[in-house]
């Protein structure tokens, strides 16, 4: 109930702030086995990153103080070929054409692994 | 004392006439002014593949493509600001007849161009808080996407936006290995459309960029060949280089801020179908911006350039048989009529985008040798679902 708690204090829905928990239960349960860029790698309860949102829950899922906001368009959220989520509705926005569901090949980069100058909150510092 | 004379004069001699025979081996031979040419249209910019088939295809028509090759920037310059285009220095510029580019020399004072060529918006090289003067004619040509490379012996396979962001903005300080060698981070100059565009897609203005500055995309691809240290390599090209230096260089996918995945320009790393710059998946590209200046009726001033843009932006077919599909296909250049989605601002928005007469099949078979769309010779072939018969395929439009 605490993820639901701070989810609501974030200002999300209930039935999303459930959701969240429900899929954090579920990566917990489920350990390290998903993909490199699904939130089952997080080890604890929260996002660090938007990469990892959008992973999980779909285009326009970002982390915000460390949860994951609803997607833009959940009702057309898929799971693709290559296991992340992908947007399977007629695209109208540009993040719903970058992550329409295909079958081209893809490369995951993990900013949460790989970035290790990220802001606290998981943005980008300004240039020197 | 006069042996050594001799010697020096003569090692000169050697040298000036073996530097002479290098030069002209090298170079075409000049033809002199370039303004004694027929019909002289004066182009400066990038897109000289384009421009050069092109002028082929002219050169018995009566009209002479004159070429000087400048970044981006400087093109938008020379026609939003009718800066000269050449110097007293440097005068060469190309033309070509119908089978080899040759050279002539600009007039030492420069030349005003009459069509610039500009793989980014004007304003993203220089600030019009009130738009492009009405005189101003921006036109949108091929697309070209722009890329992230590494050497063929690099293992890496894929760069997100921020971690694009960290390498060339922090540069030795990025904390992205194995990126974090400002001596093997390739860059363009701030004139430069790819970099200008790679600058806008990061968020890293283009004077801020770290690493060592390559003076072409030439110049790009051989430092980077020629890298001690090809896993700490990176550096930026268009598509259009990096696909004619595949054999020697590897494209990253790119995975930009919505992503949870980097996606090649290609649908695959190997392929040739540009299918994730058609249809949205890969997000660093744009349109060749054709510039000129235009008349009180909106029609470009020199006919012949706007005839150029024409040819160029498929609105009138090229005397000579000139495939501008083919040729695109074949430069990892994607046709205004093979594109899917467009965008109307410099990374602007993603809409979806149905072009008048569609190409995307004849492109493929030409890009791919294959395609999936039905062969025909006219539209009664063509089926409900894409009744168009274009280019010898049913599209949909």
């Amino acid at each position: 109930m605490a993820v639901i708690g701070a989810a609501r204090k974030q200002g999300y829905t209930a039935t999303s702030a459930r959701a969240l928990l429900a899929f954090f239960l579920v990566a917990l349960a489920a350990g390290s086995t998903a993909a490199a860029c699904s939130l089952g790698n997080v080890a604890h309860d929260d996002c660090t990153t938007d990469t990892q949102c959008a992973a999980a829950f779909g285009a326009g899922s970002r982390c915000q103080t460390g949860f994951c906001t609803e997607a833009t368009s959940p009702g057309c959220q898929k799971t693709g070929a290559d296991g992340h989520a992908c947007f399977g509705c007629t695209p109208k926005v540009t993040s719903d054409f970058e992550t329409a569901c295909t079958d081209a090949t893809c490369a995951p980069f993990d900013d949460a692994k790989r970035l290790t100058k990220l802001t606290p909150d998981g943005g980008l510092p300004p240039l020197p | 004392m006069i042996p050594f004379v001799s010697r020096t004069f003569r090692a000169a001699s050697v040298a000036l006439l073996a530097a002479a025979a290098v030069l002209g081996a090298a170079s075409p031979a000049r033809a002199g002014l370039c303004s004694a040419l027929p019909n002289p249209v004066y182009i400066t910019g990038g897109g000289k593949v384009a421009i050069a088939d092109l002028a082929k295809a002219l050169s018995s028509s009566g009209i002479s493509l004159i070429y000087k090759l400048q970044g981006s920037c400087l093109a938008v310059d020379a026609i939003l600001n009718g800066t000269h285009v050449g110097t007293m220095t440097d005068t060469a510029a190309s033309y070509w007849d119908a089978t080899a580019e040759l050279k002539c020399d600009l007039d030492p004072t420069g030349v005003v161009a009459d069509l610039g060529l500009s793989d980014v918006f004007p304003s993203t090289c220089q600030s019009l808080p009130g738009g492009l003067p009405s005189n101003l004619g921006d036109f949108f040509g091929p697309v070209e996407a722009y890329t992230f490379v590494v050497p063929k012996m690099s293992t890496q396979k894929s760069i997100s936006r921020a971690a694009g962001y960290f390498v060339f903005g922090f540069g030795n300080d990025s904390g992205v290995a194995p990126w974090t060698d400002e001596n093997f981070l390739f860059v363009r100059d701030p004139s430069s459309g790819t970099q200008q565009m790679f600058g806008a897609a990061l968020g890293v203005p283009p004077d801020k960029w770290k690493g060592v500055s390559a003076t072409s995309s030439g110049d790009l691809v051989t430092k980077i060949t020629a890298s001690t240290k090809p896993e700490a390599t990176i550096g930026i090209l268009t598509a259009e280089v990096a696909g004619a230096s595949r054999a020697t260089l590897s494209t990253l996918a790119y995975q930009d801020a919505d992503q949870a995945c980097g996606y090649w320009p290609d649908s695959t790393p190997s392929g040739f179908d540009k299918r994730n710059v058609r249809d949205g998946h890969y997000a660093v590209w744009g349109p060749l911006h054709l510039l000129t200046k235009l008349d009180g009726m909106g029609y470009p001033i020199n006919k012949s350039a706007g005839d150029v843009v024409a040819y160029l932006t498929g609105t009138k077919s090229p005397p000579g048989g000139f495939d501008l599909i083919a040729l695109l296909a074949g430069a990892s250049i994607v046709p205004a009529c093979a594109m899917q989605v467009r965008r109307m601002s410099e990374l602007g928005p993603l809409t979806s985008f149905a072009p008048e007469q569609a190409c995307g099949c004849y492109f493929d078979e030409v890009a791919t040798g294959k395609t999936t769309c039905k062969a025909c010779t006219s539209a009664v072939e063509c089926g409900e679902a894409a009744p168009r018969c274009n280019y010898g395929y049913c599209e949909t439009q």
